[in-house]
């Protein structure tokens, strides 16, 4: 069942019900006990897990951190995962997310996160810092999903995603009202939900 | 800062990015366990956010895969919920929310199979409910191996146990107060806590469930956060998966208690974002 470590999580096909099902098994097996399951688990969402961990976070070693202490935690609350709030995935990454957002908002990381707005200047694009992500399906329809939000939605989703900030220093960062930004991130994730076509 | 403000429903899109505050996010969390159209807004919005992910996904170090498969070989998953309150020794007393003492003809709820979800709104203030009184038999089991300890403890643990019991004696004079008041809420990061409140006694205490242990060298400091946001500290989380402590200091003048990770030993003011913020 193991993967070789070498070839391990690719991004993969866009996520369908194979995936999905797939997930939903490996992780209750995992809540068994079953370390092989969640090694194979591991295999299927490293990439996205330690991705994710490092475009917020940034620095590499912090970054592994962040997705060791998310794969300990969600190995820890397996159990208590609730298939009716959501896709194995989602909520996975939702705890790494989570993760490395403390990472940046805490007070250690307060300095380098300043520096690091200074490098982006205004007017952050999504990807204005090119991971070595793997050329795939997903990541093409969700860049061309961005494509189809307003600028001040696409600014918002990404700098709250992907930097970490809270919708105060959003509000701050691109001098936009702060009651503007919370409808601009909601009117952000309606477009690109359906853009994306997330099923419910 | 009320938890319904007109425009909450608004917040679930910076909800999903986990773009609000702590305290913000507390409060929108007890919204949604009243909303079931901001439940399925932050539903859908979570799986549109998820695929923000695709988009950074990067091959992480080999050395992180058996990093993480050496760790996890020494942490045991922890139980899931289950949704029958009968405790499993028949001698263990359970704890109401109400705050009273029940012996353990705790009623069955729904055993064996899933509660039918003709009201999910029902359900899930049911499962709340559950989760509380969970806590609570929590509670009763932390008393219960303090008492037990002392039949088997060493001299060396005299003088700690004697401190504990003291302690234990605290918690259990909060939880059984007439006028005990619970909040509950789910942690940021893994966990539920409860605030039991006694405003007869002056007193408050801190209850913890699946709470991750704190790293090498941190600690879970608790606070008093006042009205106008400023914070007093009230103590510390004690270690373990389930765990009891009595807040120092009076909770009538704060609006809410919070827990953040600092530093073993603790800090003068929170240098972290909270992790739990309950209004009180």
């Amino acid at each position: 069942m193991r993967m070789d470590p070498s070839t391990s999580s690719p991004p993969g096909p866009v996520p369908g019900g194979d995936e999905v099902a797939e997930l939903a098994t490996l992780l209750t097996r995992s809540s068994r006990g079953d370390e092989a399951a969640f090694a194979t688990l591991y295999d299927r969402t490293s990439s996205r897990v330690y991705g994710l961990a490092r475009r917020v976070v940034r620095d590499p070693a912090q970054a592994e951190e962040v997705a060791q202490e998310a794969y300990l935690e969600i190995w820890r609350q397996s159990a208590r995962y609730d298939g009716s709030r959501g896709s194995v995935l989602g909520w996975m990454l939702t705890i790494v997310h989570r993760r490395a957002v403390d990472r940046v908002r805490s007070s250690e990381s307060s300095r380098e996160r300043d520096t690091r707005f200074a490098i982006l200047g205004d007017g952050p694009e999504y990807d204005v810092v090119e991971e070595a992500v793997t050329a795939s399906i997903d990541a093409a329809r969700v860049r061309k999903a961005l494509t189809t939000l307003t600028d001040v939605q696409r600014e918002a989703l990404t700098l709250a995603y992907y930097g970490g900030y809270t919708h105060r220093e959003v509000s701050e960062l691109l001098d936009v009202p702060l009651g503007t930004i919370k409808t601009r991130m909601r009117d952000g994730l309606i477009r690109l939900r359906d853009t994306l076509g997330v099923e419910l | 800062m009320t938890s319904d403000s007109p425009d909450i429903h608004t917040m679930s899109g910076a909800y999903a990015l986990d773009a609000l505050e702590a305290a913000e996010a507390a409060a929108f969390e007890r919204h949604l366990e009243s909303c079931e159209a901001c439940r399925d807004e932050v539903r859908s919005f979570r799986e549109a956010v998820t695929s923000l992910g695709d988009d950074v996904a990067a091959p992480a170090p080999d050395r992180l895969r058996a990093s993480v498969l050496a760790s996890i070989g020494a942490v045991r998953p922890l139980p899931p919920v289950v949704p029958v309150d009968v405790p499993s020794d028949p001698a263990e007393a359970s704890v109401t929310p109400s705050g009273s003492v029940t012996p353990s003809s705790a009623p069955l709820q729904s055993i064996g199979g899933k509660a039918l979800p003709q009201d999910e709104l029902a359900v899930r203030r049911e499962a709340r409910g559950r989760r509380t009184t969970r806590l609570l038999q929590a509670v009763a089991a932390v008393l219960a191996v303090v008492a037990g300890a002392t039949l088997w403890h060493s001299v060396s643990l005299d003088r700690q146990l004697t401190a504990v019991s003291a302690a234990a004696a605290d918690v259990t004079s909060v939880l059984t107060a007439p006028d005990a008041t619970t909040v509950s809420s789910p942690v940021s990061g893994g966990g539920r806590a409860a605030v039991v409140v006694s405003k007869g006694q002056g007193r408050a205490v801190l209850v913890t469930d699946g709470l991750t242990p704190a790293p090498a060298g941190k600690t879970w400091q608790i606070w008093y956060i006042g009205a106008s946001g400023t914070a007093a500290p009230a103590g510390f989380v004690p270690a373990g998966e389930q765990a009891a402590v009595a807040l120092v200091g009076d909770p009538a003048t704060a609006a809410a208690v919070g827990v953040t990770l600092e530093p073993s030993g603790g800090s003068a003011q929170p240098t972290t974002r909270p992790v739990l913020a309950v209004k009180v």
